[in-house]
């Protein structure tokens, strides 16, 4: 029983912070997308696949991540503690913004599900808010984690976040200097 | 024609590669992680009692019985037999 128990300790502690480091890597994919990046061995449909399959893998380990805090029994949540933000024992801020980012990463993918039916901009919008539930999951992994401040663990949360960060403020230049991005990317 | 639809299955292939990288760096990183988390904090040489009213009360310590950090935890009902735990 302790065996099972630690062993979802150690799942739901791992399944966290990979599915943050997938969140990351999707996000910098989407941001190489929006920013209109262009790869020569990688036309744009072959990068939407990768950064869609990078959303589904980070919803996976979101899932396992959650499934082993139910399993575990040093921090006992309950499947209502999981799914409320706010009511769990454990941290309840910290733990809060992990449950908001995971339900609206939810909401997200229902609307890219129906993405044909949304208004371009509409839906364009909404997935800008993936850049939130990153944001979120962050702060959520340094202050509710467990392991958040081992240094294995900061290299992996400072290399991550540098990542997406840097991408942003690229995204963000070629966003305010459109005639830039023309002449890069022809 | 045909060189367009050859660099279209290319990249198709590219993708699939990349997807496959993905997923295998995924179950390797899940591992490896759940290895580093079992050496960094081992965590759970927990108790879990319970107490006459029936609420548990739980009890985690590092491997040399240090805490790490600690955090309150209240019982999910009932007014007595609060939990402890020392994970951090």
């Amino acid at each position: 029983m302790i065996l099972a128990s630690a062993t979802a300790w150690y799942a739901a502690r791992a399944g966290g912070i990979l599915a943050y480091l997938l969140l990351s890597a999707s996000v910098a994919v989407g941001l190489l997308l929006s920013g209109r990046a262009r790869l020569q061995r990688w036309p744009r449909f072959a990068l939407e696949d990768v950064h869609r399959f990078l959303g589904i893998l980070a919803g996976t380990f979101i899932v396992i991540h959650g499934g082993a805090l139910l399993l575990d029994h040093v921090v006992p949540f309950s499947l209502g503690r999981l799914l409320v933000p706010g009511t769990a024992s454990y941290r309840p801020l910290a733990v809060a913004l992990g449950v908001v980012a995971a339900e609206l990463l939810a909401a997200l993918a229902v609307t890219n599900h129906y993405r044909k039916r949304l208004p371009h901009t509409l839906w364009r919008r909404l997935h800008m808010l993936n850049l939130a539930v990153w944001g979120l999951a962050l702060v959520h992994g340094l202050t509710a984690g467990t392991d958040a401040f081992t240094t294995w663990a900061l290299v992996l949360y400072a290399g991550s976040a540098w990542l997406v960060l840097a991408l942003l403020l690229l995204r963000i230049s070629v966003h305010w200097n459109p005639v830039g991005s023309t002449e890069r990317s022809t | 024609m045909p060189e367009r639809t050859s660099r279209i299955a290319e990249a198709r292939r590219r993708a699939a590669d990349a997807k496959q990288a993905a997923l295998a760096l995924a179950a390797a990183g899940f591992l490896a992680i759940a290895l580093l988390a079992r050496a960094s904090h081992p965590g759970h040489a927990s108790s879990a009692t319970s107490t006459s009213n029936g609420s548990s009360a739980v009890q985690s310590q590092n491997d040399d019985g240090l805490s790490l950090q600690s955090g309150q935890l209240a019982p999910s009902g009932g007014s007595g037999g609060g939990a402890q735990t020392s994970v951090s």
